[in-house]
């Protein structure tokens, strides 16, 4: 019965809660669907929380959805599943930043001098190019500090609430805010090259 | 601490400084200066466009798809168990085993069962008079099992026979011929007026108002003892 219901279900329709809940009877394509809908967000998630390093990134992600096979019933379904999906993230690399610590490897701490050098200068058309600011974007948020640059991903791609990143990361609320304030004036200043009101000499 | 508060937030992704009522202008202006105002608007603009369509992610390896598929596969395939909790202690009981060992239980206890009572009893297992000889002895085992069905078809017809007394020469009594010559080596101990008088001498055990509404008295059938075919009283 599980088998035949199981072919005929059209899980893309489903919410990721509701997915959660398949995923615990032992459906295969719910999971398939939900590693669909965040393998690739996580992934860049963890990429950026964990100091770019990509190899790491991937193994990190496997973790993270190992976890949620083996223990489908600790999502709460009250919850949001992005919120909790994100804190699970979180918390694994918080971990991950008290055994470097134990291991003596300092974390890679934000150098606001360094990153005027690191800019590249670039002799743009006035028309956005929007695939070279993307990558120009991801350089600078590279450049900020962890902290900040997950708040800005996950306020504007992951359209989490300032409370909700708040619960991800474990911090208040204003300092979210203040954190969000200081990414956006950072960006502004590294891609000014690419504001049209601004004077190209 | 400057911060980014959600109704900054709002205008900055929705309006221009030169679109913002004369309110607007006085909050905004209290947090960030006009410059400031147009220069963090285009930066957010195009970095939640950017954020949103552009692929900034590392590729997804293949191996880590594969891996958590056959995790997933391993954590879910069937055990075929029955999951059974008892106090404190949860068992998976495989349930192939466990159904055997439960028929094999199930037809031990049929066979001990049938071990003290024997074969089924098509008649109840108290002895009647009827079945005793003149000393008082069984007079034989089988003849139970032999007189069963003259037995019910009388039982079923005994309605009939207090309406009508002649009714019980009807076909169900007229069949016991059949069953006479079968019963033949017992009967064949008495003769006819023997049988009939073996009858009236014992003292079955019969309900007074049934010995009124049934009148052995002009029930004689030859061959037949009669008080063998006496409706079984309760």
């Amino acid at each position: 019965m599980s088998l035949i219901s199981s072919l005929f279900k059209n899980f893309s329709a489903s919410s990721d809660e509701e997915l959660m809940l398949f995923i615990s009877k032992g459906e295969e394509k719910a999971f398939d669907e939900l590693y669909k809908r965040y393998s690739k967000r996580l992934l860049y998630f963890f990429y950026q929380k964990l100091s770019r390093d990509e190899d790491s990134a991937q193994d990190f992600l496997q973790d993270l959805f190992l976890k949620l096979i083996q223990k489908p019933q600790s999502f709460d379904p009250n919850q949001r599943f992005i919120v909790w999906i994100y804190a699970l993230a979180a918390n694994m690399c918080k971990n991950e930043y008290r055994k470097a610590a134990i291991r003596g490897v300092k974390a890679d701490d934000f150098d606001l001098n360094a990153v005027k050098e690191k800019l590249p200068v670039l002799n743009l058309p006035d028309k956005f190019d929007q695939h070279l600011f993307a990558s120009q974007l991801d350089i600078a948020l590279g450049d900020l500090g962890e902290s900040h640059r997950l708040v800005f991903i996950l306020r504007y791609k992951e359209d989490l609430s300032i409370k909700e990143i708040s619960q991800v990361l474990g911090c208040a609320e204003g300092t979210v805010k203040s954190r969000l304030f200081y990414t956006i004036q950072r960006l502004s200043f590294k891609l000014e090259i690419f504001n049209p009101h601004k004077e190209v000499i | 601490m400057e911060s980014l508060e959600p109704y900054l937030e709002k205008l900055l992704l929705c309006k221009a400084f030169s679109e913002l009522s004369g309110a607007e202008k006085e909050y905004v202006l209290e947090s960030i200066s006009k410059e400031d105002y147009d220069k963090f608007r285009e930066t957010l603009a195009k970095s939640v466009l950017a954020l949103k369509t552009a692929d900034l992610a590392p590729v997804l390896s293949p191996e880590v798809a594969t891996n958590l598929k056959k995790a997933f596969q391993d954590r879910h395939k069937k055990t075929y168990a029955w999951p059974v909790s008892f106090a404190r202690f949860h068992f998976q009981l495989p349930v192939i085993p466990a159904g055997l060992a439960l028929c094999t239980i199930v037809l031990l206890v049929y066979l001990f069962h049938q071990g003290f009572t024997g074969a089924p009893q098509l008649v109840t297992g108290k002895t009647q008079k009827s079945d005793l000889d003149v000393n008082g002895a069984l007079a034989k085992p089988e003849l139970k099992e032999e007189l069963v069905l003259p037995l019910q078809t009388e039982q079923s017809s005994n309605k009939v026979n207090t309406d009508n007394k002649e009714t019980a020469k009807q076909p169900e009594v007229k069949a016991q011929p059949n069953q006479i010559e079968k019963n033949a080596p017992i009967q064949n101990s008495f003769n006819e007026g023997e049988s009939y008088m073996l009858a009236e001498n014992m003292e079955v055990e019969t309900d007074p108002l049934d010995e009124e509404m049934f009148d052995t008295d002009n029930l004689t059938i030859p061959g037949i003892n009669v008080g063998l075919l006496m409706p079984e009283t309760n």
